[in-house]
């Protein structure tokens, strides 16, 4: 090479630069069955497989309470992924970028291109690692927000469902005599809740709606709660005596 | 020809990791792999390549490919660890709302019926029920009903999950197994009442 044998010129980097972008983005459209272009595919996102893999082991265990060994071929694509990114290309670039006194000859464009593959291929594993990372912190927080809303509705859903059952059963027995006399208070479970908040509202002696305002805005912002305000989620059930009914979501997430 | 020699050694150490390493979960495989790779190329940079001759750049470039996969890597096991709890927990609560259900309607079954609680159960569910006896077989593969105990004035029900696991991993179900979904209704003279156990 010339005078720039040992080191790298501002030219051959941006010229790995893009040829990483391009190789990355362009292996992810040519390869990419599963996952959208920015997650990277699975040969260039080793880690991305091993995401996916245990997703697909939790989803069958939701299923069916089984984990099957069915990733054989996703294992082999991703140790070879790993092979060539943390095995053969750091070695490689290692042999490639050390300082020797021979000249090397110059490539085309006065640039050494055995440098830029081995470059190249390096900033390829970091431009997957970069979008991983960045994916990740959009979607995930998004996604365990969403779950942390979702989880506190069907607590709510389920409390109703065992405060029903104690109206019902004990209006049953005769311990609630009318539905139209009953307060907050009269309810165990309702004193100890504070995921919500519960109204009970008596359309006779014999029918009563018991109604939970969620703190949590829901879907229609013109929606008006039981509680007087407006758009927050709203569950109701209908409960007899001896019948307890299906919690009706009114306003959802 | 000598870095040939270190690309098929790391192969061979990265065959004998994909063999050992479980398929169910690939986890393991990617972090053994990542712990491989840095320590077969840091070797080669100490013992074949002399420091000084390999420049800043490369080596610049070769700690922050090490560190940014092992960041990227555990970023993404927390994240699937948290999809996987996620749907457990989607799971339990599907089974819960399945279990109150039916027990409520079992239990409003036991109270609307004249006579004992004894005798309701016995008429509902047959003669021979007593403790210990499922009166909703496991056959529908979720969960079964137990009468855990069986009296004139009280009457103590539990739903157990077959598989689906519950938020204590070392609950001890009442058919001899742990960690699974169970829940109990005690039918009394003023009313059912439900408790979630796990």
């Amino acid at each position: 090479m010339n005078a720039k044998t040992n080191n790298f010129s501002i030219r051959e980097w941006i010229v790995s630069i893009v040829i990483a972008l391009i190789l990355f983005f362009g292996v992810s459209v040519l390869l990419n069955t599963h996952t959208n272009v920015t997650n990277g595919t699975t040969i260039v996102a080793p880690w991305h497989t091993a995401l996916v893999s245990s997703v697909i082991t939790a989803i069958n265990e939701f299923g069916t309470g089984f984990s099957e060994e069915v990733f054989q071929s996703q294992k082999i694509i991703m140790m070879i992924s790993l092979f060539i990114f943390f095995i053969a290309a750091p070695v490689l670039l290692m042999r490639i970028m050390r300082k020797t006194d021979e000249e090397q000859p110059a490539g085309p464009f006065d640039m050494n291109w055995v440098k830029i593959t081995g470059v190249s291929l390096v900033l390829m594993i970091l431009i997957s690692a970069f979008f991983s990372l960045y994916n990740n912190l959009h979607i995930h927080n998004y996604s365990k927000e969403q779950s942390e809303r979702s989880r506190l509705v069907d607590q709510v859903r389920l409390e109703m469902m065992e405060i029903t059952l104690e109206i019902a059963s004990r209006s049953l027995a005769g311990d609630i005599t009318s539905f139209e006399t009953m307060r907050r208070d009269d309810i165990s479970r309702m004193q100890r809740a504070d995921r919500a908040e519960y109204h009970l509202v008596a359309e006779s002696d014999t029918l009563l709606n018991l109604i939970a305002v969620i703190p949590l805005k829901g879907s229609s912002a013109d929606f008006e709660n039981a509680n007087g305000e407006t758009g927050y989620v709203q569950i109701k059930t209908v409960i007899s005596p001896g019948n307890t009914g299906v919690p009706v979501t009114q306003n959802r997430l | 020809m000598d870095s040939l020699k270190w690309i098929v050694g790391g192969g061979v150490v990265f065959l004998l990791i994909y063999l050992l390493t479980p398929s169910d979960n690939l986890w393991p495989a990617l972090f053994f792999s990542l712990f491989a790779g840095l320590a077969i190329t840091a070797i080669y940079y100490f013992m074949t390549v002399k420091s000084r001759e390999i420049p800043v750049v490369a080596t610049t470039l070769l700690i922050v490919l090490f560190i940014s996969a092992f960041v990227v890597s555990y970023t993404l096991y927390e994240r699937s660890q948290f999809q996987s709890e996620l749907l457990t927990e989607i799971r339990s609560t599907i089974e819960v709302g399945i279990m109150t259900s039916e027990l409520s309607t079992i239990s409003l079954e036991v109270m609307k019926h004249e006579g004992s609680f004894t005798e309701a159960i016995k008429e509902l569910y047959g003669e021979d029920t007593e403790s210990g006896v499922e009166i909703r077989p496991f056959d529908d593969g979720t969960f079964r009903v137990v009468v855990t105990e069986i009296g004139e004035d009280v009457v103590v029900l539990s739903a157990i999950s077959d598989w689906v696991r519950g938020r204590d991993a070392d609950f001890q179900n009442l058919d001899g197994e742990s960690g699974k979904v169970q829940t109990m209704i005690t039918i009394n003279q003023a009313g059912a009442f439900y408790e979630r156990q796990n």
